[in-house]
C-alpha cells in the first residue's frame, strides 16, 4: 500500500440505474470513517435515463478540494460497464492508473435504435489495459445474476476492489458501514456479493 | 433491384411526395411503416430495409429495365395497339338489372358468377358507407356482393386490403381493381421475395376504365364544405360530354358539381398513368359512352374468355356489337392517355409534378 | 415516531457525509429555520427534502409550494411574523420569484430570510445556464457565494444573522457542482425553538414611499462594502506579492487552489476567495489589487465579479497602475458554460508561459487516442422502461401522421422535455419555460384566420400544470385559441425526484390532503376534458385524433403512474417476452420497429439470433410494446 498517495483519485463509472451513485457514497463514508477526508462529485440529475454517469471520490488527509477531479490524474477507475470504463480512462487514465472493469455491456440507445453499433468488446478490453498500469475484469453482472439479482453487480464491483489490496480499505471496513446504511433484508446479499467479488479476483 | 437504396424512403421521397403515387395501395398494410387512414397514407416512422415487398409492389417503383412487366405498361404509344390484347370487344349489360350498378352491372355479375365457383375464396372490392371514404374489402356472400355496386371517383389504396386479407388467407380472389391496382397485383403475383404471399396466385382480375380518380382527403373536404356530413348512395359522371359530377344522396336528393370545380381534386399521380383500359386484367369493364344502361367489355385472356363464354350461355349477361365509332374513340382516349403520361414524365420524374389543371 | 434522521441530530461534532445540498439545509436548521418552501428543480431539490426530514408541525413547517414565486411569499409571510424563514430554488425559479423578490426587497423583512438559489452551469439538468448573481445586484440584496460543503453549512447559518441585521433578504448562491458533490461537515449545535409568534401590526411591510425605501436598501449595501471586507468568507492565501492573483468564487475556489498546486505555481500566484460576491468587499478588493498588477477571475457563469472588479478599478482611478484583468471577457477561460477544473490550469499555462506542463505525457496521449478509437460512443437520454412518456409520445407521433396536417407539438419543461429527441420521436418543436408548452400553443391558437392550417397540440406535465400553467389555460379560453392541450399526468414530479405536488394527495411534510384534481379546474375553467390511459396506445390515439377533428380547445389528461414509482410501488404488472417464432426481426414486414422505432431499453435486439428479446433486468413489465409489435410476437402475461 505504499503507493497510496493523496489526494486519491478513485472514478466509479458506469450508466445510469447501476447504482454508482449509492457505492460512491458507501466507500467515501467508510474512508471518513478511517479518518480520511472524502469529497464525491456526481454527475446527477439525468443519472435514471440511461446516461453516462461517473462518481469521483477523492480522498486527502488535509482540507477539502474540489469534488471533480482534474483531467488525466486518476488512480483507480471502477467500472461497471466496459465502455464507461474507457471513456474515463480516455479523459483521467494515465500510466499509473488502476482499472477494473465489469464485462457486461450495456447497448446506449443509439444501438438499440439501430444507427450505431456497440463498439467491440474485446477492442474495449485491450483499450483498457492499454491504458492502465494493471487492469481487471470480470463478469461482474453474471455473479450478480447468479444470486439471482442483477443490482448486486456494483457490490460485486466493490468487493473486487477491495480484494485487490490497492486501496487501505478492508472488508470489514466496508461492511461496517454497509450495516448502518443498508437495510438488514439487503445485508447478507451484499456481503455474500462482496465476497464473491474478492474472490473473483485472487484467482 | 435497387442497389443500396432503401425502399421505404424510395416509396415515400420518390413516389409519394414526387406526387406519383396512383394511389392503388399496394405498399399498405405490410408493415407498419405504411399503411391507410381515412383516404391517406400514413408513415409515421421511416423504415431501413433495402430489400422491401413495398417497392417491388408499387407500380411505380425503380424502374432499371429489367423487369418485364414494366417494360409492357410503358410500351410505346402504337395506334395499332390502342387498348392492349383484345379477345372479345363488346357491349354487355346483365340480364336482370343490379339495382345500384353504375352501368350495366357487368362487373357485380361477375363477381357474382366467379365467387360461387370453388375456385375463388371470395372478392376484392372497394366500398363506401356514408360519408366515409372508400376502402378495400374482400366480400363472400351474395348480399355483399349486390352492396358492393357502384362506383366511388376517389381511389380506396384498395390493395391495403388484399395485402392484410393473405396475411392470413393465402388464396385467390376475384379482384376489382382500377388500372394501376391490376397491374400492381400483377407485380405482387410476380415479385420474388420470401415473405410475398401473392407470389403466383391465380387471381380474376377485373379491370375498370379509368381516366383519372380523385385523392380522397381533399375531395372529401371538399365534399364537407359543400354539403356537411350528407350520406351519399352515387356517384356519377354522365357522358357525354362529361362535364359534371352528379351526387345523389341517400334520402334521394341530388346535386351536382361542374368538372372543372372537381379537377384540382384529382390524384397527381393519376397524370403519369399511361393505362386507361386496364390492360393487366382478364375482363376490363367501362362505361359504354350513349348506351345508358350498358357497359363497354374487353374480355383479355384466356381465363377471361371461358369466364365470359360461361356468363353469356348462361344468360347472366347479354351483349351487343359495339359501333365503330365507339370503337375509335375508345381507342383514341386510351392512346390520349398514354400520350399524357409520357409528356407528364417528363421533364424527368426527379422535378415535382405541376397540379392538374 | 421512528428515530430522527441523521440531518436532524443535534450532536455537534459529529461528522457527517452531506450533499451540499444537504449541507445547505444543515446549515438552515442550525440557524433555527422555521419555515421552508420550494418548488423541485435540479439541482436544488435536496435542500428542501432534507429539511423535510427534519420537520415538525410545531417547530419547522417545510413544503413543496406550487411554484418558486409563492414559496418565496409562504417565507416572507413567516419572516414577516419574525421567524427565521428559507426559499429555496434554481436558477429559472428565480424568475418565477422575481417579481415578489422586487418588491419584498423595498419591503424588508423581519425574521431573517434567505432565498438559496442553486445555478445550474452548462445547463447539465436545466433549460438555460443562467447566472442568477446579477438579479442579488439589480434588487440591492447582498449575495453570498459557496465554494464548499462545510462552507455551505455556514454560509446560511451567516445568511440568517445577516439578514435579520440589514432587515433584507440575503441570497446564497450555490452551483451544481457543490449542490450535488458531498464532503464531510462536522456538526454544529442547533438552537432550541420555542414559544408563540404574531405579527406586529404597527409595522406594515410595503416598498412605500418607494424613493426612501429605495436609498435604504442603497445604504445597507453600501455599509456591507466594508462590513464584507471583514467577513470570514474573503480570504487571501498566497505570497506577499504574487506575479498574479485569481480571483475566484464557487467552484471556481477549489478548482483554482488544485490548480496552483497542479502547476507547483504556489510561490508566484496568490488566490483571492470572494464569499460575499455583491457588494463587492472594497477594502478586500483594494488590498488584493494592491498586491499585484495581473489578476484572473475564475467563476461560473458570467464575468459578474470580472466586470464589478473593472468596474471598481474605473471607480477608483488609479492613475498610470497597469492593473490587468483576465476572465471570460478576455477569452482566458470560456465565455459559456461551467468550469471544469482544466479550465484555469489551461488559462494559467497561458499566462505562465515558462511554466512545465503538468499534464500526460505526450506518448500516454497518443496511446489514448490510438488504443480507444472508435471505441467509445455517446449515451443518448432517454425514458426510463416503461416510461408513459414513451407510450404519450408514440400515440401523439401517430395521432399527428394520421391527422396529415403537418401539426405541431410545443413541450414544455419536465422529463417530457426528451419529446424533443428521439427517444419521443422529436415530437416536440419548441421548449422555453415552466408553462411555456399551453401559453405558445395559446398564440398559435389563434392564427387560424391568418391561414394557419396545422393543428398544434401543448403538452405540460402534471406538475408543471399546477407551477405555471393554468393561467395560459384561461388565457386560451378566454381568447378563444384552439388548439389540443395535452395533460401528461404521472402522478409525480418525476424528473426531480417524484416530490408530491397538490394532485398527489400528499403534503411534503407526509400529510394525506384531498388532491386537487386536474380535471375539475379544466372543466371549471370551461374545457371539454377526457382522460386517457396512454397505455392503451388505440384508445388514446383515438382520442387525440377526435380532438383534433374538433379544433376547438380541449383537454386530454393522459393519466398512468410515472414507471420509477409505479415500479417501486407495485412491481411488475405483465411478464414479458418475445415469441422467437413469431418474430420477424429484419424481415421486410418489421425491421426491428421494436427496438429501432419504439425504443424501449427493455427490448433488445440480439444479432445472432436476429430476433428481438425482452431484458429482463431492464423490463418493468409495463406490457405497451405487445400492442405495436406487427407479429404479435411480443407476449404478455399478467403478474398476479
Ligand atoms: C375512379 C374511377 C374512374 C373511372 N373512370 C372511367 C372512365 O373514365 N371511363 C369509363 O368508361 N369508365 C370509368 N370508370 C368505370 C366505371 O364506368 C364503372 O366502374 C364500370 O363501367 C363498371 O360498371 P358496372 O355497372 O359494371 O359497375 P358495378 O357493377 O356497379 O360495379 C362497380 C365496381 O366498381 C368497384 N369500385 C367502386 N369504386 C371504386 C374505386 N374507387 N376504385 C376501384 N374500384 C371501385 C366496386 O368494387 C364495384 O365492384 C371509372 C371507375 C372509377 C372507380
Ligand atoms: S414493406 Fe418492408 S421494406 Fe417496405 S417499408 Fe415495410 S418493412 Fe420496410
Ligand atoms: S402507387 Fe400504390 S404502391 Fe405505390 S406508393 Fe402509391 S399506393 Fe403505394
Ligand atoms: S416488433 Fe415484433 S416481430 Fe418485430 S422485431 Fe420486435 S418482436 Fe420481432
Amino acid at each position: 500500500m505504499s503507493t497510496f498517495r493523496t489526494p486519491y483519485n478513485l472514478i466509479i463509472a458506469g450508466v445510469g440505474g447501476q447504482g454508482n451513485v449509492l457505492i460512491s457514497q458507501l466507500i467515501a463514508r467508510a474512508f471518513i470513517k478511517k479518518g480520511f477526508q472524502a469529497i464525491v462529485g456526481e454527475t446527477y440529475g439525468v443519472s435514471q435515463r440511461g446516461g453516462s454517469v461517473m462518481s469521483h471520490v477523492r480522498l486527502t488527509k488535509t482540507g477539502e478540494i474540489a469534488p471533480i477531479i482534474p483531467p488525466g490524474k486518476g488512480d483507480f477507475v471502477l467500472g461497471l460497464e466496459p465502455m464507461e470504463t474507457l471513456r474515463i480512462l480516455k479523459m483521467f487514465g494515465n500510466p499509473d492508473i488502476h482499472a477494473m472493469t465489469n464485462v457486461r455491456p450495456i447497448a446506449p440507445l443509439d444501438v438499440i435504435i439501430g444507427t450505431l453499433s456497440y463498439p467491440s468488446l474485446d477492442g474495449i478490453l485491450k483499450a483498457i489495459q492499454t491504458l492502465s498500469s494493471q487492469a481487471w475484469t470480470l463478469d461482474a453482472s453474471a455473479i450478480a445474476l447468479e444470486m439471482g439479482n442483477a443490482l448486486l453487480t456494483n457490490m460485486v464491483m466493490v468487493g473486487a476492489m477491495i480484494g485487490t489490496k490497492i486501496l487501505p480499505l478492508t472488508m470489514g471496513d466496508f461492511i461496517d458501514i454497509l450495516r448502518t446504511h443498508t437495510n438488514k433484508k439487503n445485508l447478507e446479499d451484499n456481503v455474500q456479493a462482496l465476497q464473491k467479488g474478492s474472490e473473483a479476483v485472487k484467482n | 433491384m435497387n442497389d443500396g437504396e432503401i425502399s421505404f424512403t424510395f416509396l415515400r421521397d420518390q413516389v409519394i411526395k414526387k406526387g406519383v403515387c396512383t394511389g392503388c395501395g399496394a405498399c399498405l398494410n405490410l408493415c407498419p411503416y405504411l399503411s391507410l387512414y381515412e383516404g391517406a397514407i400514413i408513415s409515421p416512422d421511416a423504415c431501413a430495409l433495402e430489400e422491401g415487398r413495398c417497392v417491388n409492389f408499387c407500380p411505380r417503383g425503380p424502374d432499371d429495365g429489367s423487369d418485364p412487366l414494366l417494360g409492357q405498361l410503358w410500351r410505346e404509344t402504337d395506334p395499332e395497339n390502342p387498348i392492349g390484347p383484345v379477345n372479345t370487344l363488346t357491349m354487355a349489360q346483365t340480364a336482370d338489372p343490379v339495382p345500384s350498378a353504375q352501368y350495366g352491372g357487368v362487373v357485380t355479375a361477375i363477381i357474382q358468377t366467379a365467387i360461387s365457383e370453388a375456385e375463388y375464396d371470395g372478392a376484392l372490392v372497394t366500398t363506401w358507407q356514408n360519408a366515409d371514404y372508400p376502402r378495400g374489402r374482400v366480400i363472400k356472400t351474395p348480399e355483399e356482393v349486390f352492396a358492393s355496386a357502384g362506383v366511388h371517383y376517389a381511389t380506396g389504396y384498395s390493395l391495403s386490403a388484399l395485402n392484410a386479407y393473405r396475411k392470413t388467407n393465402p388464396k385467390p380472389l376475384v379482384i376489382v381493381g382500377l388500372p394501376c391496382q391490376i397491374f400492381a397485383v400483377r407485380r405482387m403475383q410476380a415479385t420474388d421475395h420470401p415473405r410475398n404471399p401473392h407470389k403466383g396466385m391465380q387471381d380474376l382480375l377485373i379491370g375498370l376504365f379509368c381516366t383519372w380518380a380523385l385523392s380522397p382527403r381533399p375531395f372529401f373536404a371538399e365534399m364537407r364544405r359543400r354539403f356537411g356530413e350528407q350520406p351519399v348512395r352515387k356517384y356519377d359522371i354522365p357522358p357525354p360530354p362529361a362535364n359534371r359530377l352528379d351526387i345523389i344522396f341517400e334520402d334521394g336528393t341530388r346535386a351536382d358539381i361542374p368538372l372543372d370545380e372537381i379537377r384540382p381534386f384529382i390524384n397527381p399521380g393519376c397524370r403519369t398513368c399511361p393505362d386507361m383500359t386496364a390492360e393487366f386484367a382478364d375482363i376490363s369493364v367501362g362505361a359504354a359512352e350513349g348506351f345508358s344502361g350498358w357497359n363497354t367489355l374487353i374480355v383479355r385472356t384466356g381465363k377471361g374468355t371461358t369466364l365470359f363464354n360461361h356468363l353469356s350461355q348462361a344468360g347472366i349477361l347479354k351483349t351487343r356489337d359495339m359501333p365503330e365509332a365507339s370503337r375509335s374513340h375508345l381507342a383514341e382516349a386510351s392512346l390520349l392517355k398514354r400520350k399524357r403520361a409520357f409528356q407528364a414524365l417528363q421533364p424527368p420524374l426527379s422535378e415535382p409534378m405541376e397540379d392538374p389543371q | 415516531m421512528s428515530a430522527p434522521h441523521p440531518i436532524a441530530l443535534n450532536e455537534p461534532g459529529r461528522v457527517e457525509l452531506l450533499m451540499g445540498n444537504e449541507a445547505l439545509a444543515r446549515g438552515a436548521l442550525e440557524a433555527g429555520v422555521r419555515v421552508a418552501a420550494a418548488y423541485p428543480g435540479n439541482p436544488s431539490s435536496e435542500i428542501i427534502e432534507t429539511l423535510s426530514r427534519a420537520a415538525d408541525p410545531s417547530r419547522l413547517h417545510v413544503e413543496w409550494s406550487v411554484n418558486e414565486k409563492v414559496a418565496l411569499e409562504v417565507a416572507a409571510g413567516a419572516s414577516f411574523f419574525g421567524l427565521r424563514a428559507l426559499a429555496a430554488m434554481k436558477q429559472n425559479g428565480l424568475n418565477v420569484a422575481y417579481d415578489f423578490l422586487t418588491n419584498l426587497n423595498l419591503c424588508g423583512v423581519k425574521g431573517g430570510l434567505v432565498v438559496i438559489v442553486c445555478d445550474d452551469p452548462g445547463g447539465i439538468s436545466s433549460s438555460n445556464e443562467q447566472d442568477t448573481r446579477y438579479m442579488a445586484r439589480l434588487t440591492d440584496i447582498p449575495l453570498l457565494e459557496v465554494a464548499g460543503f462545510a462552507d455551505a453549512r455556514d454560509m446560511v447559518r451567516y445568511a440568517f444573522e445577516l439578514s435579520e441585521t440589514i432587515g433584507s433578504v440575503v441570497m446564497v448562491r450555490s452551483v451544481t457542482r457543490i449542490s450535488h458533490g458531498r464532503g464531510p461537515v462536522v456538526y454544529g449545535p442547533l438552537p432550541e425553538i420555542s414559544g408563540q409568534t404574531e405579527f406586529d401590526t404597527s409595522t406594515p411591510f410595503t416598498p412605500f414611499p418607494i424613493l426612501t425605501k429605495h436609498e435604504k436598501r442603497h445604504n445597507a449595501i453600501e455599509k456591507l462594502k466594508k462590513d464584507f471586507s471583514r467577513s470570514p468568507f474573503n480570504t487571501y492565501v498566497g505570497p506577499e506579492r504574487p506575479e498574479l492573483v485569481m480571483v475566484a468564487s464557487g467552484i471556481g475556489f477549489l478548482f483554482s487552489r488544485e490548480a496552483v498546486s497542479l502547476l507547483g505555481l504556489e510561490d508566484r500566484v496568490g488566490i483571492a476567495r470572494l464569499g460575499t460576491t455583491w457588494p463587492l468587499p472594497e477594502t478586500f478588493v483594494a488590498d488584493v489589487i494592491d498586491r499585484s498588477s495581473r489578476f484572473l477571475v475564475v467563476e461560473e457563469v458570467d464575468p459578474f465579479i470580472e466586470g464589478n472588479l473593472r468596474e471598481f478599478l474605473g471607480g477608483r482611478g488609479d492613475a498610470g497602475q497597469v492593473k490587468r484583468i483576465f476572465g471570460r471577457m478576455t477569452g482566458h477561460l470560456p465565455s459559456v458554460g461551467g468550469l471544469t477544473p482544466e479550465h484555469p490550469i489551461a488559462a494559467l499555462k497561458t499566462l505562465f508561459p515558462d511554466v512545465p506542463d503538468a499534464g500526460r505525457p505526450a506518448s500516454y496521449e497518443r496511446e489514448v487516442r490510438e488504443a480507444s478509437e472508435g471505441l467509445v460512443i455517446d449515451r443518448a437520454l432517454g425514458f426510463c422502461p416503461g416510461c408513459p412518456h414513451r407510450a404519450s409520445f408514440w400515440a401523439i407521433k401517430n395521432a399527428l401522421a394520421k391527422d396529415g396536417r403537418n401539426g405541431i407539438v410545443t413541450g414544455d419543461i419536465g422529463c417530457y422535455a426528451m419529446a424533443m429527441w428521439p427517444s419521443g420521436y422529436q415530437v416536440a418543436k419548441t421548449l422555453q419555460a415552466m408553462g411555456s408548452g399551453i401559453g405558445v400553443a395559446s398564440g398559435m391558437g389563434i392564427l387560424g384566420p391568418m391561414g394557419k392550417r396545422q393543428p398544434v397540440i401543448a403538452v405540460c406535465g402534471d406538475s408543471t400544470f399546477f407551477h405555471a400553467a393554468i393561467p395560459a389555460l384561461i388565457n386560451a379560453r378566454f381568447n378563444t385559441s384552439s388548439f389540443v392541450a395535452v395533460i401528461l399526468d404521472n402522478s409525480a414530479t418525476a424528473m426531480t425526484g417524484f416530490q408530491p405536488h397538490p394532485g398527489t394527495g400528499l403534503t411534503c411534510m407526509g400529510r394525506e390532503v384531498d388532491p386537487i384534481e386536474i380535471t375539475k379546474i379544466c372543466q371549471a375553467i370551461g374545457f371539454h376534458v377526457r382522460t386517457v390511459d396512454p397505455f392503451d396506445l388505440p384508445a388514446t390515439e383515438e382520442a387525440l385524433l377526435d380532438t383534433l377533428k374538433a379544433d376547438e380547445p380541449q383537454v386530454l389528461v393522459f393519466k398512468r403512474t410515472c414507471a420509477l414509482v409505479a415500479f417501486k410501488r407495485a412491481g411488475r404488472h405483465y411478464s414479458m417476452k418475445v415469441d422467437a417464432e413469431k418474430c420477424i426481426g429484419e424481415s421486410c414486414g418489421c425491421d426491428r420497429y421494436c427496438t429501432r422505432v419504439f425504443r424501449c431499453p427493455g427490448l433488445i435486439w440480439n444479432p445472432k439470433t436476429g430476433k428481438a428479446e425482452i431484458d429482463e433486468a431492464i423490463c418493468t413489465g409495463c406490457g405497451v410494446c405487445a400492442d405495436i409489435c406487427p407479429e404479435k410476437a411480443i407476449q404478455r402475461e399478467a403478474v398476479s
